[in-house]
Parts: structure tokens; C-alpha cells; sequence
């Protein structure tokens, strides 16, 4: 296994199928219009490959739009993880757009099952509409109308949030919504190109700079909504010297597509076509062991390519103690290779942030 | 020095309000639930960075 490869996984990206109702204008997703879903094989398959020396994994339910599976299908689904559940090994997550409504039924498989959820809004009515279906028609009042179920029935969930160019401006009245919204917990992915989103409008560094200081006042004067960069970056500067100077082991994140095939490293590689390098395709877990799968994963070319790169950009990026490395699936999406080192997302999600904060400690005077 | 060391050292001597503020939610935060230092940075495999759209 690489130096900088995590020996087992913990987190495991399912897709229980490729389809979604929905068609924002930024997503990377190639076959979303596409019905293609898991079989109750695949998903044993999947869970037979969880190997019993590994720490508790978080399976997480992704898509396409996991809902969309459908109640029946998505319980069928859960039951070959149940004996590991119930012993602590494996912790469910779904991450939902909306495209498929919560319902008390929903809320009761994801009670039963210690589903926690994430919902991905990105702000008001006026901030949300990339976020629309096959018909042009905005998702808002159907995603509103899922999380006030999900309040209804006192489950808490995350909020995932895209910070397009237009909403750089925005922060405040972002998280001001997401306060009112009821979630504790804010995930901010700065639009970037990445799959069937390749040409998107990826806001300028200092358009993400402006955002991030703002977020950073914002959260001056708010506790109750935790933002995770900038939870991520209080983090790090609360660490010893030697812990910010060690470096991390990259989760291989295999992500399994309906078909059982996997990937590893980025989820938006799946679905993704490259001769080059296969398809980015490590295994399939109806033929393969998923921890030989995870083993084997330095003999990939992409694997190889990136863990050289994760060395220079160590030696060559100032911000690489708290970043720890581009993002695969950026690096090829923007550079057709995982051996380039800086993307959107090193310069919008890390080093706007950090330069962001900086200007604001290097301040003479504060509020 | 980086800018990284620059904030470290802002943190630590406690220069303005803002840096004060960083410090108390530093600690809180360390001592709340612990900072998994081998998974930090802006990876998927910090808790929560698998959400992506």
C-alpha cells in the first residue's frame, strides 16, 4: 500500500443508483438520467467485503439521488449491513438533494436504521435555483417541504451547500437561512469543475476570499451553526507542532457504483470514461474482495499519479500541513491528470479560507 | 515563515480579538471531542467531507 494511502477505508460511498430527478446546473454527474439501480446481490456483496480486522465504517448512501431508489428497494438494500450495524460497525449516512420527498416513512426507515442525514440546499428561494428538475422547475418548496418532515419528526440533519459565483456575495444572508433552517452542522463545496459540470463558472479566489471572511465573522457572533472549514481550520491551528507537521494517510474512499463496479479515491470518478486509465475502475465486488480491491489499490495508475503528486505538492505548496493534498478527482477534471497539484478547490475551499482568517488575526484593531 | 506559522503564532500570543476568539474555540473544540489529527485537512476523509452535492 502507498505511504499515503489509509490501510482500510472509513468511509464507503454506495450508490444505489444512478438516477436523479433533479438537474442542477452544476452537477458533475453524467448519468443521472439514467435508471440504473443496485441489486440486494450487490449490496451483499458489499457487505460481505467489510472486513472484520477494519475500524467501524460509515457507509454512505449517495447518488445519483439515493431516495430515488426507491422505500422498498433502499430497505432491501439495508439488510445485509444489519448484523454489522447492530454491532457497531457500520454507521449509515444518506445524502439527499430533495429529488425524492422525505416522508414519515422515509423518517421512520431512517430512524430504525440510525440513518443520519444530510440535505443539500444552498440558500433562500433566490439562492437556490441551481437547484431544479428535469423541467427547469425550481426544487425549492419540494426540498423545504423534506426538511420540515424531518424537523416534524425531530431528526436533525446536515446541510450541504454550493457556493456558486453568484453567491461569493452572499454569506451572511446563506447562513442567516441556514440558522433559520434548523441545522446545527453547514458543509460549503465552492463550485468547481468536475465531471458533466465542465464548464461551470468557478468563482475567482477572491471572490471565495470575501466569502470565507465573511463566513468567519459570521461565526464570530453565532455559535449555534457549526461551518465546517471553518471548524476544520480552528482545528488545525489548535494542534501541536508535531500534529500540524504530520502527514495524513488518504482514505481510499471505494465507491461502489450500482453494477458493483468501484472506484477509489474521488466518488465523482465513477461514471466517468478514460482510456487512459480504465475508467478508473479498481474492481467490481461481485468478483472481487473489496479489502483485496482496497489493497491493491497502488497498482492503479490514478493511485500512482496521485500519491507522487501528494509528495509534491508537500514540497511544494506552504498550505500542504493543513490541506494535506488536491483532491483527486480536481486534479483530473481540471488537468486531465492526477499528477498536477493545484486546483479551484486548493484555492477557493483552502487557501481563501486560510488567508482569509489571516487577514482578520493580522488585523490592528477588532470588532 | 508561511502564513500558516503566521496564524499559529497570532493564535498563540493572543494579538487581537479575533485571535482570542480562535483560541477559546480551539480548546473548546480539543477538548469537546478531539481533533482526529490523522484525518485533518480538506480530504473526503474528514468527517463530514464525503457530503459533496
Amino acid at each position: 500500500m502507498a505511504q499515503w494511502l489509509a490501510e482500510q477505508p472509513k468511509t464507503i460511498v454506495v450508490q444505489p443508483t444512478t438516477l436523479c430527478p433533479m438537474d442542477c446546473t452544476y452537477c458533475y454527474l453524467l448519468e443521472r438520467h439514467l435508471k440504473q439501480e443496485m441489486t440486494p446481490l450487490v449490496a451483499s456483496a458489499i457487505a460481505a467485503g467489510i472486513c472484520p480486522s477494519w475500524e467501524p465504517v460509515e457507509v454512505v448512501w449517495h447518488g445519483g439521488e439515493p431516495l430515488a431508489v426507491g422505500l422498498t428497494r433502499f430497505v432491501e438494500l439495508l439488510q445485509p449491513f444489519e448484523s454489522l450495524r447492530r454491532a457497531g460497525r457500520v454507521r449509515h449516512k444518506v445524502q439527499t438533494g430533495g429529488g425524492r420527498p422525505i416522508t414519515d416513512a422515509w423518517c421512520d426507515v431512517f430512524e430504525q436504521y440510525e440513518i443520519s442525514v444530510g440535505v443539500s440546499i444552498d440558500g433562500s428561494r433566490e439562492l437556490n435555483h441551481h437547484r431544479v428538475d428535469r423541467g427547469g422547475n425550481p426544487m425549492f418548496d419540494r426540498t423545504m417541504a423534506s426538511i420540515a418532515t424531518l424537523k416534524r419528526r425531530g431528526l436533525s440533519f446536515a446541510v450541504l451547500a454550493v457556493v456558486s459565483h453568484d453567491a461569493t456575495g452572499q454569506a451572511t444572508r446563506v447562513l442567516d437561512f441556514m440558522r433559520e433552517l434548523g441545522t446545527s452542522w453547514v458543509g460549503f463545496n465552492v463550485e468547481a469543475k468536475e465531471g458533466a459540470n465542465s464548464h461551470g463558472q468557478t468563482p475567482s479566489i477572491d471572490d471565495a476570499r470575501q466569502f470565507w471572511r465573511d463566513t468567519f465573522e459570521w461565526c464570530r457572533s453565532n455559535n449555534d451553526v457549526t461551518v465546517r472549514e471553518v471548524a476544520n481550520l480552528f482545528g488545525f491551528l489548535g494542534l501541536t507542532q508535531e500534529q500540524r507537521d504530520a502527514d495524513s494517510r488518504h482514505d481510499p474512499i471505494p465507491t461502489i457504483a450500482w453494477n458493483g463496479d468501484v472506484v477509489l479515491l474521488s466518488p465523482e470518478l465513477l461514471g466517468v470514461r478514460s482510456t487512459t486509465y480504465d475508467n478508473f475502475i479498481a474492481g467490481n465486488v461481485l468478483v472481487n474482495d473489496l479489502p483485496a480491491i482496497v489493497r491493491r489499490a497502488d497498482e492503479l495508475q490514478y493511485v500512482q499519479e496521485f500519491t507522487v503528486a501528494l509528495q509534491t505538492c508537500k514540497q511544494t505548496c506552504e498550505f500542504f500541513s493543513f490541506c494535506q493534498g488536491a483532491h483527486a478527482g480536481d486534479r483530473f477534471f481540471e488537468h486531465g491528470t492526477f499528477a498536477a497539484t493545484e486546483t479551484d478547490h486548493c484555492r477557493n475551499s483552502v487557501q481563501a479560507p486560510v488567508l482569509a482568517l489571516a487577514e482578520l488575526l493580522q488585523a490592528k484593531e477588532s470588532r | 515563515m508561511t502564513v500558516l506559522e503566521q496564524m499559529v503564532r497570532a493564535v498563540s500570543t493572543g494579538d487581537n480579538g479575533w485571535a482570542q476568539v480562535v483560541a477559546a474555540r480551539t480548546t473548546r473544540g480539543v477538548n469537546a471531542s478531539g481533533v482526529d489529527w490523522g484525518r485533518k485537512g480538506g480530504s473526503w476523509g474528514k468527517e463530514g467531507e464525503f457530503w459533496k452535492k
